[in-house]
């Protein structure tokens, strides 16, 4: 392994004062050093040293990484942890078939819409009771799974809508892989907060998959040839911006700075979350009074990779009434992180509990979050611990307490 | 192994190459030592256990907290284990009326204050690591920290403890009750030993009342002897803050280009971090009084914190100084040496000065009231000549820290860093009633060997306190 990589580099700003280590969701339940960020950075220098070999100790380890990148937000020494673990894990990784043909869909609209038509069947068919006799994988996977909406609510989004009022400005909306087959909804409430606020919303053909979770498991040339494809899609003069409502696809279109040779910049840098946007641009917007109590737990690839902590929690206080209160741990990963939850079930839902205890600490009857995966994951908990508690993301909540126009 | 794993369990018991490698160092990386095996017991009999089995086939064991600590202290012997006590975090007790908490070794220094913070109370040592580190580990170093100028160091809050002692017995040290006191203080030997006479599983610390009222002071200097002349003459006026502390310009840079940005002056060649804390009518008085000396000593600029928000961060990027020097280069060596406060002025330019000849990168932060230095020496510890210059600093550094009447440690420890300066500040007589001591808890060393006080032979080349220039006679 070639020793001077910018991941290696990266690796050389950590001096091992550990300030991060509290911050490691994987830390705070398995306790050990190998198991945290600055355990794993020295272990990932030492393996791009050739000082010790990736043993399989070691690459699980690595493994359990949920790549959060809270360690990020606590690091004095600003050190790039997801880049490290990115290229370690592109060169360390051995995927298994179910993870190929998994990710091979997620980049082909028609591959996973079909798949997704499939799935929908087999949750109407009365079958289900089989899957207690499943391994447990396939049980979490399976129960992990929300309800697929029916066919007529996975129709792709219009390719424009109209700013309500005059135009103030033409914005981009990404249709996502995920998110088009389980959240079409998300995605056509944040056109209509978007054209509330006066913008002109497209959604240009030829876009495809982020290319997140790739990058989360350590593909980064599928990656890069789907970042590419993406900036080509989005680079329309007339695009201010590429509004966000999926944290980690946001944070992954904003790697392409990096991860690509040429222009990725010009992808990156129009990259905005909802939040922030309608903060920033959402003056005309007007919402109806919420009597209710409501919690915000924090993406992960919100907080920490765009470093974007206030922008979701000023939106919400626009909201009349809205008694919107803290929840302990809202900075801290729920389990979710890409697919995380179905690789590692096990501490994936020990990590998940933890917040759920959190989230009953705050007798909250509604949780906002606004990542698809983060969605699904508190869902799960919350269904199986039986609270009544309404997860939702933020653009759902809002696009609902939109008030007419005067 | 099977021994471990028999009592453990396999999730507990570590032995995978690549996971033990990660236990080959702490937070000083100069040292390392990878061990054969890492133990994570869960109480004080898995202690037990372990420590017995230890005794039982003769492996050397070594406590660990967060592996913050600066001095090599939890590095493993030579075929020894690690007995890390990460997972050891329960609060215990909290007893508000007698304000006092009960804890496990493996409980974060901040999160205990978090936890009384609802009753009014909080746990008053706060080395700069206390967002991650651990009690055990604090009361291991008997740490400091900004706070400790007026409130004491760790002693001063541990009323007693629950230790596993080298042959697996099971000793209580210490007395719940506050002022309460009896016998030889066993507690006091245990405070700062440095993990090498007994493994604390249980830590009764005394709890304070939070402080009326807080006044967080920034004062900027164009020189850094400026800066120094006004500790002293704070103190030497009678005062005495709750933190004094001192930032050099590259440590500023540091910090603020990182996440623990904290506003400080771009332009200052060093500033000057005081709090008060106490009374509202005594804070305000001392506040005038300090803006005073501020001004008479030629201060450039002097700041309150705006509100405690704004406290917070000045602290932030205090704490966030060490780790923010990785900015600079990949590694860091963080000297801990005291001297009177009244040699600062002298003092810090001349620790300049070595850095300067060896050619090496120096940042300067630190307890400016207790005189407790901390140059932070940047370097490239892949370049082995780097290296020697470095370790050759830190030696000239204490040499002159010596010679001025000085200490080998403030709260760092000496650990593996700083055996070889036994001799320059002990006798060998000293140093033998030590090992005894040693010998009394920990006969057959088989707890943390190696560290603290000099092995035999190792030290020949250095010289006594009384034969260096300028030494007291």
């Amino acid at each position: 392994m070639s020793s001077e990589t910018a991941a290696y580099l990266a690796s050389l700003d950590c001096v091992h004062c550990g300030l991060c280590i509290e911050h490691c969701p994987t830390y705070r339940h398995l306790g050990r050093e190998s198991a945290n960020p600055r355990g794993r950075i020295y272990l990932m220098r030492a393996v791009m040293e050739e000082r010790v070999d990736a043993s399989p100790d070691l690459v699980e380890d690595l493994d359990l990484c949920l790549v959060c990148r809270a360690c990020e937000s606590a690091c004095p020494s600003g050190v790039r942890f997801g880049e490290v673990m990115a290229e370690t894990r592109h060169k360390l990784r051995q995927r298994g078939w179910w993870r190929r043909h998994l990710m091979g869909k997620l980049s082909n609209r028609e591959k996973l819409h079909r798949l997704a038509g499939l799935l929908r069947l087999w949750q109407r068919s009365g079958l289900r009771f089989v899957m207690r006799i499943a391994p447990k994988r396939l049980r979490r996977l399976e129960s992990y799974l929300p309800e697929i909406p029916p066919a007529s609510e996975r129709r792709p989004l219009p390719r424009h809508l109209a700013a309500q009022g005059s135009p103030r400005g033409t914005v981009a909306v990404l249709e996502g892989c995920v998110m088009s087959v389980l959240f079409q909804d998300v995605n056509r409430d944040t056109m209509r907060l978007l054209s509330a606020a006066g913008y002109d919303v497209v959604v240009p053909e030829n876009q495809t998959c982020c290319g997140a979770l790739h990058e989360h498991d350590g593909d980064l040339d599928t990656t890069r040839t789907l970042l590419a494809r993406n900036r080509d899609a989005f680079g329309g003069p007339e695009i201010s911006a590429i509004v966000m409502n999926s944290s980690g696809c946001a944070a992954g279109m904003q790697g392409a700075t990096h991860l690509l040779e040429e222009g990725g910049a010009v992808l990156a840098d129009r990259v905005v979350d909802i939040s922030r946007f309608l903060v920033d641009h959402g003056d005309a917007l007007r919402f109806a009074p919420f009597a209710g109590r409501v919690t915000y737990d924090a993406p992960c690839h919100l907080h920490h990779a765009q470093r974007e902590a206030t922008a979701p929690l000023e939106l919400l206080r626009r909201v009349e009434d809205l008694d919107l209160v803290p929840m302990d741990l809202a900075d801290h990963c729920c389990g979710a992180a890409g697919i995380y939850n179905l690789d590692h079930p096990d501490l994936s839902a020990q990590i998940l509990d933890e917040k759920l205890d959190a989230l009953e600490r705050t007798g909250a009857s509604t949780l906002l979050t606004g990542n698809p995966g983060c969605i699904m994951q508190w869902r799960t908990g919350v269904r199986e611990r039986g609270l009544a508690v309404e997860v939702l993301h933020p653009a759902t909540f809002l696009a609902a307490q939109l008030a007419p126009l005067d | 192994m099977q021994e471990l794993e028999r009592l453990l369990g396999r999730e507990r018991c570590l032995s995978g190459p690549g996971q033990l490698v990660a236990y080959e160092c702490d937070a000083l990386t100069h040292f390392k030592s990878v061990p054969v095996a890492v133990a994570l017991p869960q109480t004080t009999e898995e202690v037990q256990e372990v420590v017995r089995a230890c005794v039982r086939l003769g492996v050397p064991f070594t406590p660990r907290g967060a592996g913050t600590g600066l001095s090599g202290g939890a590095i493993p012997a030579p075929g020894g284990i690690v007995i890390e006590l990460s997972l050891m975090k329960s609060i215990l007790v909290v007893d508000v009326e007698n304000r006092l908490a009960v804890v496990q070794p493996g409980v974060v220094n901040a999160h205990l204050s978090t936890e009384v913070g609802e009753h009014g109370l909080a746990y008053a040592p706060d080395p700069s690591s206390q967002i991650v580190c651990t009690l055990g580990g604090n009361v291991a170093e008997n740490s400091g920290g900004p706070h400790c100028l007026k409130h004491g160091a760790t002693t001063n809050h541990i009323l007693a403890m629950r230790c596993v002692m080298p042959d697996g017995e099971i000793m209580d040290l210490g007395s719940p009750v506050a002022g309460g006191s009896a016998g030889l203080d066993l507690r006091g030997v245990m405070l700062g030993s440095e993990g090498t006479l007994g493994i604390v599983t249980e830590i009764t610390c005394r709890l304070v009342p939070m402080p009326e009222r807080v006044e967080t002071l920034l004062a900027t200097f164009d020189t850094m002897a400026a800066a120094c002349s006004s500790v002293s003459k704070i103190i030497a006026a009678g005062i005495i803050p709750s933190a004094l502390e001192a930032l050099d310009d590259r440590t500023i840079a540091a910090v603020e280009a990182s996440v623990f940005r904290a506003g400080y002056p771009a332009d200052a060649t060093a500033v000057i971090l005081v709090e008060l804390d106490g009374h509202p009518a005594q804070v305000a008085a001392e506040r005038r009084r300090i803006e005073a000396i501020f001004q008479d000593v030629g201060a450039i600029g002097i700041e309150a914190a705006k509100d405690a928000d704004h406290a917070q961060a000045l602290w932030k990027g205090r704490k966030g100084a060490f780790g923010a020097m990785g900015r600079l280069a990949p590694d860091l060596y963080v000297q801990d040496a005291v001297v009177p406060r009244s040699k600062l002025p002298e003092v810090l330019p001349r620790i300049g000065e070595i850095c300067d000849e060896l050619g090496l990168q120096l940042a300067n932060v630190f307890h400016a009231g207790e005189g407790n230095l901390h140059p932070n020496i940047s370097y490239d510890g892949r370049n082995a000549q780097e290296v020697e210059r470095v370790v050759e600093a830190g030696r000239r550094i204490i040499d002159l820290c010596l010679s001025v009447g000085g200490a080998l440690s403030g709260e760092h420890g000496i650990g593996l860093e700083k055996q070889g300066f036994m001799h320059l500040v002990f006798s060998a007589d000293d140093l033998e009633t030590m090992s005894r001591v040693r010998a009394a808890f920990n006969p057959g060393e088989l707890l943390n060997p190696g560290k603290v006080l000099p092995t035999p032979g190792a030290c020949a080349e250095v010289k006594p306190l009384h034969q260096l220039p300028g030494a007291p006679s």
